[in-house]
């Protein structure tokens, strides 16, 4: 007994690196984990707090041009308000339309941590689990795709970027309807990879790349970005395909996190249709 | 005693000002990533218990991941650092030792022994940081890049910083 307590008096050094870092490990760990970030519910609401008193007083220096990017935004939906639409039926038809259902609501949030050069990017907004962000929802802006929310505290919410080696994005290509996956390689922040195209396909440079709504984190038809360039591998039966990524990561203030309505009822029926397999 | 601790504590509040609302505010060609906090590791004391220097180079590290968004990745490469730093000491220490109250600057032992001491810790920090953020071996190469371009900014950033807010009173 007398020895154990000289051994561990005399290796005390080593034995509180080891503790301390494999605690340290095990929080990298679960901070990777996509599912249940208890680190960020348990610091965001504090570094939450004190980062986005920095970002309100940022903000004001580019004020200006998120500003206009808003109005015209504004502008664009304004034609799809009521007061625009011309009424082609006296008032007293009543018209109840059936043919669509709402499914997807959008949260707006500002960004008030960012980055960019990072292997693996976050980015820390500005709304939480108070305002119905919930893990595994889309996060779009107004160029694009953004990301995936991570985990939520009550005030905050932590996006995994697309510019993020792990983030992989379910896509098409417009012009021939091809499906595939988006993912990131980590060296270039404003290039993306669209894997799984088989390599017969005829491909054009500037094709557009948007959601397939595949999953429930993204509306069908959010722009991803367009083809930059791509060629045949060799031996190899698919495309390598670059994409320029529509979403200036650099400049993101404003975000919308998609909320869908069906996504409870989507998961129920797969998980029937797969329960008896 | 108390004067040194508060000196201390204001050199750390100092440094992670500028590391989370500057420095990583900043991007630099998207490769380089300066982590010019653990300069604050790199200058205490020499003589201050091993075990005592591991908790505040854990406390440092968790408080800059909650900054990050980066659990345990900070904290672990602090941790790292301070450990090799109490082999480092010994291994470069000069002939007839160390004498108590000495702080590992340049002013008591040269410029060329400083920048042998805090490179060496820095890369050792970086590299570590770097791969335990990727955690994996697959972008081995740009990985170790990165981690390289960062050591020699972060080095550099160092040095300057103990040029100009380190290097007062004593100097020969």
């Amino acid at each position: 007994m007398r020895n154990l307590v000289q051994l561990i008096l005399k290796y005390h050094f080593l034995i509180i690196f080891v503790v301390l870092q494999l605690f340290a490990f095990y929080l990298l760990v679960s901070g990777n984990n996509y599912q249940n970030n208890k680190f960020t519910n348990l610091t965001g609401n504090i570094s939450g707090g004190v980062l986005e008193r920095y970002h309100n007083f940022t903000n004001y220096i580019n004020l200006g041009e998120k500003n206009n990017k808003l109005a015209e935004e504004n502008a664009f939906l304004k034609q799809y308000e009521k007061y625009s639409l011309k009424k082609l039926f006296s008032d007293k038809v009543k018209i109840e339309d059936t043919l669509y259902q709402q499914q997807y609501l959008y949260i707006a949030a500002e960004v008030i941590e960012n980055s960019v050069s990072n292997k693996k990017n976050y980015i820390l907004i500005n709304k939480g689990r108070i305002n119905g962000i919930m893990p595994e929802m889309g996060v779009i802006s107004s160029d694009g795709v953004v990301g995936i929310v991570k985990s939520s505290s009550d005030n905050f919410a932590v996006i995994v970027s697309l510019l993020h080696i792990e983030s992989k994005v379910s896509a098409f290509i417009e012009e021939n309807n091809y499906f595939g996956s988006i993912s990131w390689s980590g060296d270039d922040e404003h290039t993306l990879m669209l894997n799984d195209i088989p390599n017969y396909v005829s491909l054009k440079k500037g094709y557009h790349i948007k959601t397939s709504g595949y999953s429930s984190a993204f509306p069908k038809g959010v722009p991803i970005g367009t083809i930059k360039s791509f060629e045949r591998v060799e031996n190899g039966s698919f495309y390598k395909i670059d994409v320029d990524i529509s979403t200036d990561f650099r400049k993101l203030s404003h975000v919308y996190i998609v909320k869908d309505l069906m996504k409870i009822e989507r998961e129920k029926i797969i998980e029937e249709a797969t329960l008896h397999d | 005693m108390i004067k040194q601790i508060a000196r201390y504590i204001i050199s750390f509040t100092a440094l992670f000002l500028v590391q989370i609302f500057v420095l990583n505010q900043i991007e630099f060609a998207g490769y380089i990533r300066p982590y010019l906090y653990v300069l604050f590791l790199l200058l205490l004391p020499i003589d201050l218990s091993g075990w005592l220097a591991l908790l505040i180079a854990f406390f440092i590290g968790t408080v800059i991941d909650m900054f990050t968004q980066t659990p345990g990745m900070n904290t672990s490469a602090c941790l790292v650092l301070v450990f090799s730093r109490q082999y480092l000491l010994k291994l470069i220490a000069p002939r007839e030792g160390y004498e108590t109250g000495q702080l590992p600057r340049p002013e008591f032992f040269g410029w060329k022994w400083f920048f042998i001491y805090s490179s060496i810790l820095v890369a050792i920090h970086h590299v570590w940081l770097f791969y335990a953020e990727v955690f994996h071996f697959k972008y081995f190469f740009s990985t170790l890049l990165r981690a390289i371009f960062s050591t020699v900014f972060t080095e550099v950033l160092i040095l300057l910083t103990v040029l100009f807010f380190y290097n007062s009173s004593k100097s020969k």
